[in-house]
């Protein structure tokens, strides 16, 4: 169902922005360059999943023990508020949140966004206040979590709305001390930035 | 090679020469180089320090090169351009956030940016070292103006103080910005888990500040750092750029360069590339900088502005005026020259930097020194070099040459015509060397010529000789006539003559006997010029022959008041003269000095003077000029020409006397003062022999008419009671006295001369003779075989059909010379002619013109001998008689045995004077052959050299003529002159010639006469001894050869062994060949144990064996009446065995030929 949700809405994504679609269309470049210069920044994601700062910050979360009812509740919440709401700027100024503000921001031309979920898929921390609060019903989380046996992915091109940039997103996953995976650390690496590489 | 002390030889004449010009060029050249170098090495270092500015100016190029490689390199740093990224990134997202407006910046982000930058500089740190960068910054650029009043914003400075790195404090506010500084003295390299991204939050600002020291310094725009930033320079491009500027008073390299980096787009949010941070590089050149150039160039260097130096390598305090256009630039302390190079670095800029190069000028001045001595020394070793090579070249092109032409020149001047000179060079010297031997040709080719015509002449002088001899004959002959008719008309031969008839009879007599003399006089001298005389030298008593000459001079005092005084000691020494000659030489002293003096006295007187003796004869005459006195005695002088005619005489009479003195080795000389008298000086050497020895011979005493000396012709008219003293001459007395018969003996005079008949006819008729005339010797055997009774024959040889000789043969045939004496006369006085008259049998010989005094006591000698001679075989034959037929008691028999012993004792003391006389004879016959051949030889000089000496003085008398006229000319004078030169040229050399001819016959003649032992060569004396007899073997067609391998020395006796050869030769002539036979005579000479063997052989007629040991008995010959006397071998044999010490024997074969063995020790005791 999941699956099948996820492919929905993947194509959703990929119809609902059919005009951008076509816009992004229009911008031709080489594949295989691109994807170089993404596995090349996926190495700088992959370290920064592993730093204790992060890893400290997804145990927090996950000790927290939200339940999926709650998870969903804020992610309706999350949904219907602006970006100046409280519970979104908390989670852009806790300590994983600051850590990936500082990240995006001392690379401009590089990130489009940054942000950071427990096991559940719930936001730990993110820099711009991303669309969901919850990513669990997503196909790249459920492919880089992996049921606690995490794997990087890096997803296709697309249009990120909360940019305003097309972006491939680098999904990492955050790997406790006995080798479990605990979270995934999703960074949006612009196209342009690629592209001027 | 001659080396006289001026002879300075070429090849030095030439060096030196070289030497000179070489010290010119050296000095010349010193000064040029000198004057040259300085210049050359001025021009040579402005050049060098225009070079070297070059490089300069190219070092300050590669300063710019270096920041430029540096900016490319940065570029190139994937850690930098990060880093540069997120700061570029980093700040304007800060302000353009508006969420994020008036908050502070987050406190790791502070400490990322300050981070960031130090590991930038950490980064940047070696490129500062590497390229020597005095400073990099960089400014932010604000590409999408994030921030308002975007002028640049320095972010990082790192220069040799240390770093400024800047930081926003508060967001929204370009000018709060806040500088930190750290100095290197305080500056640590940030650690590695420093710059850890995650450990960012485990710092705080504060820990972060102690850790790196900073000090916080108030806010800095881009103008309070740089001076002169142009904006427009800063934003001028994409480009790199550099310009030269002055910054702070110090030039500086500033090269600026816009780096491109990723940078978001705040209205699009994309990433865009775009020049958005300025990097700034400086270089400064301070002197620090000049110093470390300088240690790379070797030399100083400066920069300058508009000709003023701004900064230089030398010590701040060398302060410099400006850049003059001579390339000097003057300091405080010392003058340089310089040389610039414009700096252009892209077209920014109107202001000219100059890269400056110095170099002092005292160094300039040291390195000119050091060259100019090194090009002079450079210059003198070459100079010796070039020296040395000529040297050479001189040695071998004109040296070698020159020496070999020099040899040339000696040999052939010596006489080596054949030479010729090989020098083979190609230049002048090679052609004067073909030049040369086509000269030695050409010479040679004369010198053949010059000997031929000589042969000529000599032929041509042999010719005049015979001619003068012939003709000297037929003056005699007549001459002789003259005076014997004349002379015994006045004794009364054609009857009574009266007084007048007498007188004038005399003066005929006198003067045909003074013609005779001339004549004879003229051969002598000629004959003395030639040393052809030969003198007997005997011990001689000087008093004696004094007495004599002055008793025969007393005819010459005539009518003068003039006393003749003899002044000489009576036991004074003998001297070793000639008598004859000696009173030749006296009485024509005494004559001349007669001559001369009118009256007083003529005194001759005599001293000894050393070891000889010093005879003067002193008058009180007219005396002589001193300036004549040295030519009295040259032939034909007079002391002037007006003497002559008024004294008269030959001018022959001093110069024969001179010659005669030097002949006995004596000298003469004169001492005179005119007016007062002459004195006449001679000096003979003394004879060895003492004066008690001389006692027997005592000198003959001239008879009437008979000649002493040569030709003293004693007056007969003066002449009372000869002293008689020969023996002969006593028998002669003993038989007129004894005697009563006249006419009591026959003499047959045979002659084909009228006038020759009539003079012996008449004096012998006067005497007791009774005269038989016959005009041919065919007329004359037919009155001996009519039966005529004839005691003796006087015989001419010379007749026409049948000569002396051939008649006396035919006599010979049926008398003896006992049974029929023969006289020959002639005119001709040669030992061949004595020779062949006694081998034809001849028991005398006279010689025309004789006196009549000889005439008749050799007539009366030999019928005396004759008669005797018959009387003791006559008495003989009785003896025999009456032993035989008479039974004679012993008393009888004892006296006529006794009687018979005297008698023959009697008879062969006669013979044996008589065989004595033959043997001295034949010696003289010998002698007499040398004498003749040298009278050929020279006469023809001489008749030259008169023919010549007349010549000159008609000349002379000509040219003296017209000078007295005043018609002389000068072509006269010259033709004269030339005339003259050319005639002595001939006297001279014709006497010359006639000197050497008489050298040669000297040496054999005297040999002959003087009997001297002494040391000679055999082979070369033999071949003198042909020369010699050289007239004689020419008439025969024989050829005689001498071999000898070697000319082997001995000491004996000469004249003996030329004798020996001379007589072997005559008897190979007349016994081994018929007259007009030619044949071989060979002479071999040989060493031999301690003497010397000579074979004399001839392949003539040969000897047969019976006649063998015969050859040397005394008159034993084979051509009797033919011509042999028997006496040649005879003394052959007796000067071999007894005078030489050797010994002889004789080989013979018939019709092959003699050979004679002879052995002479080669050192005779």
């Amino acid at each position: 169902m999941k699956i099948l949700m996820s492919i929905i809405t993947f194509y959703f994504v990929v119809y609902s922005g059919g005009c951008e679609k076509t816009y992004a269309q229009e911008i031709p470049y080489d594949y295989n360059e691109i994807q170089l210069v993404f596995l090349e920044q996926a190495k700088t994601v992959v370290t920064m999943a592993a730093s204790n700062s992060i890893i400290r910050a997804v145990e927090e979360h996950n000790s927290l023990g939200l339940v999926m009812d709650e998870i969903l509740r804020r992610d309706k919440k999350w949904i219907s508020s602006n970006s100046t709401e409280e519970f979104k700027v908390k989670l852009q100024e806790n300590r994983p949140g600051s850590i990936l503000k500082s990240l995006v921001l001392r690379n401009r031309a590089m990130y489009s966004e940054a942000f950071l979920t427990g096991n559940k898929g719930a936001n730990v921390g993110a820099y711009p206040a991303t669309s969901d609060y919850w990513q669990g019903d997503e196909e790249k989380f459920t492919i880089a979590f992996n049921k606690g046996n995490g794997r990087l992915i890096i997803t296709p091109v697309e249009f990120d709305k909360s940019s305003g940039t097309y972006a491939a997103q680098v999904a990492a996953p955050v790997v406790d001390s006995n080798g479990i995976t605990i979270g995934v650390l999703f960074v949006g690496i612009k196209l342009s930035y690629a592209k001027v590489k | 090679m001659k080396v006289t002390p001026s002879y300075i030889g070429i090849s030095r004449q030439i060096i030196i020469i070289v030497l000179m010009i070489m010290a010119f060029i050296t000095v010349g050249l010193s000064i040029v180089i000198g004057v040259k170098s300085f210049n050359n090495l001025a021009t040579l270092t402005l050049d060098e320090l225009g070079r070297t500015s070059k490089i300069f100016s190219s070092q300050l190029n590669e300063l710019e090169r270096n920041a430029v490689e540096s900016i490319v390199d940065i570029e190139k740093n994937t850690l930098l351009l990060n880093r540069f990224e997120q700061l570029t990134n980093l700040g304007p997202y800060y302000f353009s956030d508006s969420s994020q407006k008036d908050i502070d910046i987050d406190e790791s982000d502070k400490i990322y940016t300050l981070q960031s930058q130090l590991e930038i500089v950490q980064a940047l740190r070696p490129f500062q070292n590497i390229h020597q960068l005095s400073s990099i910054s960089f400014y932010y650029l604000s590409p999408f103006n994030q921030l308002e009043n975007a002028s640049p914003v320095l972010s990082l400075r790192m220069d040799r103080e240390g770093i400024l790195v800047g930081q926003f404090n508060t967001k929204g506010q370009v000018e709060n910005r806040t500088y930190h500084h750290v100095s290197y003295s305080n500056y640590e390299d940030p650690s590695k888990d420093f710059f850890n991204i995650s450990s960012v939050y485990e710092l705080t600002i504060h820990e972060f500040y102690r850790r790196i020291d900073f000090k916080i310094s108030s806010t800095i725009g881009v103008d309070e750092i740089f001076e002169g930033f142009e904006r427009d320079d800063i934003e001028g491009g994409y480009r790199i750029h550099s310009a030269l500027i002055i910054n702070d008073g110090l030039p500086v390299i500033r090269t600026l360069a816009p780096v491109l980096v990723p940078v978001s787009n705040p209205d699009t949010w994309e990433a865009e590339r775009v020049p958005a941070i300025l990097m700034v590089i400086d270089q400064t050149i301070d002197e620090e900088m000049l110093v470390r150039l300088k240690s790379q160039l070797g030399i100083d260097i400066a920069l300058a502005k508009e000709n003023t130096i701004l900064v230089s390598s030398l010590p701040k305090n060398e302060s410099f005026g400006s850049l003059l256009d001579d390339q000097t630039v003057t300091s405080s302390v010392q003058n340089f020259y310089y040389s610039w190079q414009e700096i252009k670095f892209g077209e920014v800029g109107d202001e000219k930097f100059q890269a400056v190069v110095l170099s002092p000028i005292s160094i300039l001045a040291t390195l000119t020194r050091g060259l100019f001595l090194q090009m002079s020394l450079l210059v003198a070793l070459a100079t010796v070099l070039s020296t040395v090579a000529i040297f050479t070249a001189i040695r071998r092109l004109v040296n070698k040459p020159l020496n070999q032409l020099m040899d040339g020149v000696e040999k052939i001047s010596s006489g080596d015509l054949t030479h010729r000179v090989q020098v083979r060079s190609q230049n002048e010297l090679g052609e004067l060397a073909s030049e040369f031997n086509l000269m030695s040709d050409k010479l040679a080719k004369k010198s053949d010529e010059l000997q031929n015509k000589i042969e000529a002449l000599k032929e041509m002088d042999k010719l005049k000789d015979s001619f003068l001899a012939n003709t000297s004959h037929e003056l005699r002959t007549p001459l002789n006539g003259i005076i014997g008719i004349a002379d015994s008309m006045i004794d009364g031969a054609a009857g009574e003559v009266s007084e007048v008839q007498s007188m004038n009879l005399s003066m005929i007599v006198s003067s045909g006997r003074r013609l005779s003399s001339l004549v004879d006089d003229i051969l002598d001298f000629s004959k003395m010029r030639h040393h052809d005389l030969q003198l007997m030298l005997a011990p001689v008593d000087i008093k004696i022959v004094t007495n004599i000459v002055l008793k025969l001079s007393k005819t010459l005092v005539k009518q003068k008041d003039l006393q003749l005084i003899e002044v000489i000691e009576s036991d004074l020494p003998l001297v070793n003269a000639d008598e004859n000659r000696l009173q030749q030489i006296l009485y024509n002293l005494v004559g001349n000095a007669l001559k001369f003096t009118n009256s007083g006295y003529v005194s001759i007187s005599a001293y000894l003077v050393g070891d000889q003796m010093e005879i003067s004869v002193t008058d009180s005459g007219i005396g002589i000029p001193l300036d004549k006195q040295k030519d009295i005695f040259d032939s034909f002088s007079q002391a002037e020409d007006s003497i002559s005619s008024e004294y008269g005489g030959t001018g022959l009479g001093l110069a024969v006397t001179k010659q005669l003195v030097e002949l006995h080795g004596g000298e003469i000389w004169i001492k005179s003062t005119p007016g007062i008298g002459s004195a006449f000086f001679f000096t003979l050497p003394l004879s060895a022999t003492k004066r008690g020895d001389l006692k027997k011979l005592t000198p003959a005493i001239p008879k009437e008419g008979e000649k002493i000396g040569s030709h003293i012709m004693v007056p007969s008219v003066e002449l009372t009671a000869p002293t008689l003293r020969n023996t002969d001459v006593k028998a002669t007395i003993e038989l007129n006295d004894g005697s009563d018969q006249k006419k009591a003996f026959t003499v047959l005079v045979v002659d084909d001369e009228p006038v020759n008949l009539q003079v012996i006819s008449n004096h012998l008729s006067l005497h007791r003779y009774t005269v038989i005339e016959a005009i041919s010797g065919s007329d004359a055997l037919d009155i001996i075989n009519s039966g005529n009774k004839i005691d003796l024959v006087m015989l001419d040889v010379m007749m026409p059909k049948m000569s002396g000789f051939e008649v006396c043969q035919k006599i010979r045939e049926e008398y003896s010379t006992i049974e029929l004496p023969i006289i020959l006369v002639t005119a001709k006085n040669q030992a061949t002619d004595l020779i062949e008259g006694f081998s034809s049998g001849a028991n005398d010989y006279l010689t025309k013109p004789f006196s009549k005094y000889e005439l008749l006591a050799r007539i009366n000698l030999h019928i005396q001998l004759s008669n005797s001679s018959k009387e003791i075989i006559e008495k003989e034959r009785m003896l025999k008689k009456y032993a035989n037929n008479l039974k004679l008691t012993n008393d009888e028999l004892k006296q006529y045995q006794s009687s018979l012993e005297i008698m023959v004792e009697k008879r062969t003391s006669k013979l044996k004077d008589a065989q004595k006389q033959l043997i001295e004879s034949e010696k003289m016959a010998s002698l007499g052959e040398l004498v003749a051949g040298v009278a050929h030889e020279i006469n023809t000089p001489v008749g030259v050299g008169v023919t010549a000496a007349s010549f000159l003085s008609d000349e002379t008398k000509n040219i003296e003529k017209k000078y007295a006229d005043e018609l002389m000319t000068r072509e006269d004078f010259s033709d004269y002159l030339s005339c003259s030169l050319q005639t002595t040229e001939m006297i001279l050399s014709n006497l010359q010639r006639a000197t050497e001819l008489i050298k040669s016959f000297k040496k054999v003649a005297v040999d002959q006469t003087a009997e001297d032992k002494r040391r000679f060569f055999v082979t070369s004396y033999v071949d003198e001894i042909l020369r010699t007899l050289h007239p004689r073997i020419k008439k025969t067609k024989h050829n005689i050869e001498v071999v000898s391998e070697e000319d082997i020395e001995i000491n004996s006796y000469p004249g003996t062994f030329s004798q020996i050869i001379t007589n072997l030769i005559m008897n190979s002539i007349i016994h081994a060949f018929d007259e007009n036979d030619s044949g071989n005579i060979v002479i071999d000479i040989k060493q031999k144990s301690e003497g010397i063997i000579v074979s004399f052989s001839d392949d003539g007629k040969g000897v047969c064996k019976e006649d063998i040991s015969k050859i040397f008995d005394p008159f034993f010959t084979t051509k009797r009446g033919r011509g042999g006397t028997g006496l040649g071998l005879h003394i052959v044999y007796n000067l071999v065995t007894q005078k030489l010490k050797g010994n002889i024997r004789c080989e013979s074969e018939l019709g092959k030929g003699t050979i004679f063995y002879i052995y002479i020790p080669s050192i005779v005791e």
